[in-house]
C-alpha cells in the first residue's frame, strides 16, 4: 500500500506537469510537485486521512481529460447554450468540463461579477486580473496531498473578481462534468481550480454542484437515478479559494450528487468584518471528500459552515473541517447532519482553533448523525483547540437512530411507518436546505433530497 | 363499537393491565379514572397500538375487526384516534404538512381522493377557528415551542381535522386553564355524535361538566373495579378512591 500511495497514476502524472507559465506560477507547482512526491497520498496512516479510503483510487490508471473543443461556431444564444442558460433555478451556469470553463458556451455573466478562464488570465501578463492571480493563488494555505496534485497540475480554471461595493446581480453557479468526450476510454481526472476575490464590501452567492447526470450537458435534474451499478471512473480534484475583504459576504453552496470520486479542498480567508456562509448538501459519492478551511483573519469576521449528508449504498460522504480563529471578536458556528442508510460511511471531522490573541471568539460546532441501517459506519470527530481564554466555544456530536415517540405520533395519526420513516428523516437534515435564501435553488435542493429519502416521492405527492 | 376482552398487557415484561373488560357503543362516552400509574395511558397506548406494549391476554373488537392485529396507521386509517397525554414536538415538520399527509392517508383508506391544497387549507381554516387555534401555531412546526395548553389544543385541532370514529382522551385537559378548557370541550363536543364514540381519560370531574359522559369507570391496578354513570365522578371527586379501592378487594 505504501508504494502505491507513492506510485500511481495520478502521481506519475506529474512528469508531464505544466510548466512554462508565469515564474511564479512554475516555482508554485515545483513546491507542490517536491511535496506530494515526498508525501505521497495520504492512506491510513495519515491522521486526516484515517478514515477515508482512497484505495479504490490510486489503483486507478487515471488519465487527465483532453482539452474539450472549443464551439469554434461561435457563440451560442444564451438560451440555448448548455454551458451558461440561465437555469431553471435562477442561478447564472458555467460549466466547467473536465477542469475548463466553457465560457465559449456561457452567455454574459451577471453584473457586478467578473468570470474570466485562469487559463486566459495567466496567457496576459497585462490582463488587470493578473496581479491580483499572482498575489492569491495558492497562497492562502500551504497545499498538501491532494491539493498539491492540484497545484502541480491544474490547467485552467476560474477566476470570479468582485470589485469594491459591488454586488453579483445573480448566483454564479459553477457546473463541473467531466469533458464531454470522457464517456469511454481509461478513467478521467480533472483539476478544476477556482478563485474568489471579493474586495470590500461586495457580495455574490457561488453554488458548485458536481450533478449525477453529469456526463449530460444539461446538468443535474431532480430524480435521476444514481448511475447504475457502474464502477465510477472520474476524478474530479477541485480547489476553491476565496479571499473576503473587509465586509464582504459570500453565500457558498456546494452540492455533491455525481456518483463519481469528488476531492475537494475550499479554502477561505477573511478580512475584518466579512461574512462567509457554506452549505453542502452531499448526496452522494463513490468517494467525496471535502476538506473547507477557514481563517478568520480579521476582528468582527464570522463565518457559518452547514451541511447535510445523506449516504446510500456503498457511498463514502466525507467532510472535513478546519475553522482558524487568528482575530479577536470572531463568531465560527458549524452544524452538520447526516443519515446514513445501506453499507455506507459518513465521515464529520471538524477542528476549531483558536490561536492566542483570538479573544472574545464564539465558536460552535455541532454534528448530528441518523443511523439508518446497522451496516452503515459513521465517524465523527469534533474538536476543539483553544489558546485564548476569554472564549465562548461549544461542541458536540451524536450519533443515533429515529425517535420512537416521534416515530408513533405519526403513525397514530394515519402515516404508515415507511412514510413517518422518511419525514422524521427528511426533517432531521431539511434545516441546511431551508436556509438557503434562493428560493428556486432552495426547492430544487430540498425535492433533491426529498427524493433521496426511502419513499421521498410518496412524499412528495402527498405533501404537494 | 369496541368490545375490550379480559385484557391484559405488559411493558418491559411488567404486568400493567391485569384483565380490562370494557364495551363502548356508538354515540357513546366513557370517562376513565383512576389513581397515578394505574394503567390508564397504557390501555389508550395498547388501544393505539404503541410498539412495547405487550398483549398477554384477551382481546379487543373494534368495528367486528381484531384491532389488536393492526398496525397503528391501519387503526387509524379504520377511525381510531388518540390524544396523547404528552405530545410529542417535532422539530422540522410543519403541523400542515404532517396533518396533509395524514388526512389523505386516511381518505385513500376510505377510497377518497385527496383533497388539494385549497381544500384543505380551507378545512385547516374552519376547524382550527373550531378550537379557537390561533392559525400561525397551525403553520408552526409540529408542538415545537408550543405551551402544554397549546399542545392539548392542537390535539383537539388534530382531532376535528381528522374526525376519528372513536377517539381515545388521555387527559387532555390537564394543563389547561379554564377557558381553554372550555374551547378544548366545545371542539371534544362539536364532533360528537350518533355515530362516534369516545374514551375520555381524566382526573378530574370538572371536565366531566362540559364534556358529559354516559359512563364513568374506576381503572385500579390494571383493572376497571368499578363503573356507574356520571355521578361517580361526582362521589371519586368527594371521596377520593380509597372508598372503591376497598370496596374491590
Ligand atoms: N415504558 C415503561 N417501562 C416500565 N414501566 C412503565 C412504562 N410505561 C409505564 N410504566 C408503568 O406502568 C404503570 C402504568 O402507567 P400509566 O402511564 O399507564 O399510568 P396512568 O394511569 O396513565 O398514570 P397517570 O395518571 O400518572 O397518567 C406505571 O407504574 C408506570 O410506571
Ligand atoms: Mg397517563
Amino acid at each position: 500500500m505504501a508504494d502505491r500511495l507513492h506510485d500511481n497514476a495520478l502521481i506519475a502524472a506529474l512528469e508531464r506537469a505544466p510548466s512554462g507559465g508565469p515564474a511564479w506560477l512554475d516555482a508554485l507547482r515545483d513546491e507542490a510537485s517536491r511535496t506530494v512526491r515526498e508525501s505521497g497520498l495520504p492512506g491510513r496512516k495519515t491522521e486526516a486521512w484515517r478514515f477515508t479510503p482512497v484505495g479504490d483510487l490510486v489503483a486507478l490508471p487515471f488519465e487527465q481529460a483532453p482539452a474539450p473543443a472549443p464551439a469554434t461556431t461561435g457563440r451560442r444564444a444564451p438560451e440555448t447554450a448548455p454551458g451558461g442558460r440561465p437555469g431553471d433555478d435562477g442561478t447564472w451556469r458555467l460549466r466547467v468540463e473536465g477542469g475548463r470553463p466553457r465560457l465559449d458556451l456561457a452567455g454574459a455573466a451577471p453584473a457586478g461579477v467578473v468570470v474570466r478562464s485562469i487559463a486566459e488570465v495567466l496567457a496576459a501578463p497585462d490582463d488587470p486580473l493578473a496581479a491580483p492571480l499572482r498575489e492569491h493563488l495558492g497562497r492562502l494555505a500551504p497545499a498538501t496531498h491532494f491539493s498539491a496534485l492540484n497545484t502541480a497540475l491544474f490547467e485552467d480554471g476560474v477566476v470570479l473578481h468582485l470589485a469594491k461595493g459591488a454586488s453579483a446581480a445573480a448566483p454564479v453557479h459553477l457546473v463541473y462534468a467531466p469533458a464531454s468526450s470522457a464517456t469511454d476510454g481509461p478513467p478521467t481526472v480533472a483539476y478544476p481550480r477556482v478563485l474568489v476575490l471579493a474586495e470590500q464590501g461586495s457580495r455574490l452567492t457561488l453554488v458548485e454542484s458536481f450533478p449525477a447526470g453529469s456526463a449530460s450537458p444539461d446538468g443535474p435534474s431532480c430524480g435521476d437515478e444514481p448511475a447504475g451499478e457502474s464502477a465510477p471512473r472520474h476524478l474530479d480534484n477541485l480547489v476553491t479559494e476565496l479571499v473576503l475583504g473587509p465586509g464582504a459576504r459570500v453565500d457558498h453552496i456546494r452540492v455533491h450528487e455525481a456518483p463519481d470520486f469528488v476531492i475537494s479542498r475550499t479554502i477561505v480567508r477573511e478580512a475584518r468584518d466579512a461574512h462567509y456562509t457554506s452549505r453542502v448538501v452531499s448526496l452522494a459519492g463513490a468517494l467525496m471528500r471535502a476538506d473547507l478551511h477557514v481563517l478568520l483573519d480579521g476582528p468582527g469576521a464570522e463565518c457559518e459552515l452547514d451541511g447535510a449528508y445523506v449516504a446510500g449504498g456503498r457511498d463514502k460522504l466525507d467532510h472535513h473541517t478546519l475553522v482558524e480563529h487568528r482575530s479577536p471578536h470572531c463568531t465560527s458556528r458549524q452544524n452538520y447532519r447526516g443519515v446514513l442508510d445501506d453499507k455506507a460511511l459518513g465521515v464529520f471531522d471538524g477542528i476549531v482553533i483558536v490561536h492566542r490573541d483570538a479573544q472574545k471568539t464564539e465558536a460552535h460546532q455541532e454534528n448530528r448523525n441518523l443511523l439508518l441501517s446497522a451496516s452503515a459506519t459513521v465517524h465523527t470527530k469534533p474538536h476543539l483547540e483553544i489558546d485564548a481564554d476569554d472564549v465562548i466555544c461549544t461542541h458536540g456530536a451524536t450519533v443515533g437512530s429515529l425517535d420512537e415517540d416521534q416515530l408513533f405520533y405519526l403513525r397514530a395519526r394515519g402515516l404508515d411507518e415507511a412514510t413517518a420513516r422518511a419525514i422524521l428523516t427528511y426533517a432531521f437534515v431539511r434545516s441546511v436546505v431551508d436556509d438557503i435564501g434562493l428560493q428556486p435553488l432552495r426547492d430544487r435542493l430540498a425535492r433533491a433530497l426529498l427524493h433521496r429519502m426511502p419513499e421521498g416521492e410518496a412524499l412528495e405527492e402527498m405533501t404537494a | 363499537m369496541l368490545k375490550i376482552e379480559n385484557l391484559h398487557a405488559s411493558v418491559g415484561g411488567k404486568p400493567i393491565l391485569k384483565g380490562v373488560d370494557l364495551e363502548v357503543n356508538a354515540g357513546e362516552v366513557h370517562a376513565v379514572m383512576g389513581p397515578n400509574g394505574s394503567g390508564k395511558s397504557t390501555l389508550a397506548y395498547v388501544l393505539s397500538g404503541r410498539d412495547g406494549y405487550e398483549v398477554t391476554k384477551g382481546s379487543v373488537t373494534y368495528a367486528g375487526k381484531d384491532l389488536l392485529a393492526m398496525p397503528p396507521e391501519l387503526r387509524a386509517a379504520e377511525g381510531v384516534f388518540l390524544g396523547f397525554q404528552y405530545p410529542v414536538a417535532i422539530p422540522g415538520v410543519s403541523n400542515v404538512y404532517f396533518l396533509k399527509a395524514a388526512v389523505n392517508a386516511i381518505r385513500k383508506h376510505r377510497g377518497e381522493p385527496p383533497l388539494d391544497a385549497i381544500e384543505f387549507l380551507k378545512l385547516v381554516r374552519e376547524r382550527s377557528k373550531l378550537v379557537e387555534l390561533d392559525p400561525e401555531l397551525a403553520k408552526r412546526q409540529v408542538n415545537v415551542g408550543f405551551s402544554g395548553g397549546e399542545k392539548k389544543r392542537n390535539e383537539i385541532f388534530q382531532l376535528a381535522m381528522l374526525e376519528p370514529k372513536l377517539a381515545i382522551l388521555d387527559e387532555t385537559d390537564s394543563g389547561l386553564d379554564i377557558d381553554a378548557l372550555k374551547i378544548v370541550s366545545k371542539g371534544v363536543n362539536a364532533v360528537r355524535g350518533p355515530e362516534r364514540a369516545m374514551i375520555v381519560i381524566t382526573h378530574y370531574q370538572r371536565l366531566l361538566d362540559h364534556i358529559v359522559p354516559d359512563f364513568v369507570h374506576v381503572l385500579i391496578d390494571g383493572r376497571i373495579v368499578k363503573s356507574g354513570d356520571r355521578t361517580l365522578a361526582l362521589q371519586l371527586e368527594e371521596e377520593g378512591y380509597a372508598e372503591v379501592r376497598s370496596e374491590a378487594v
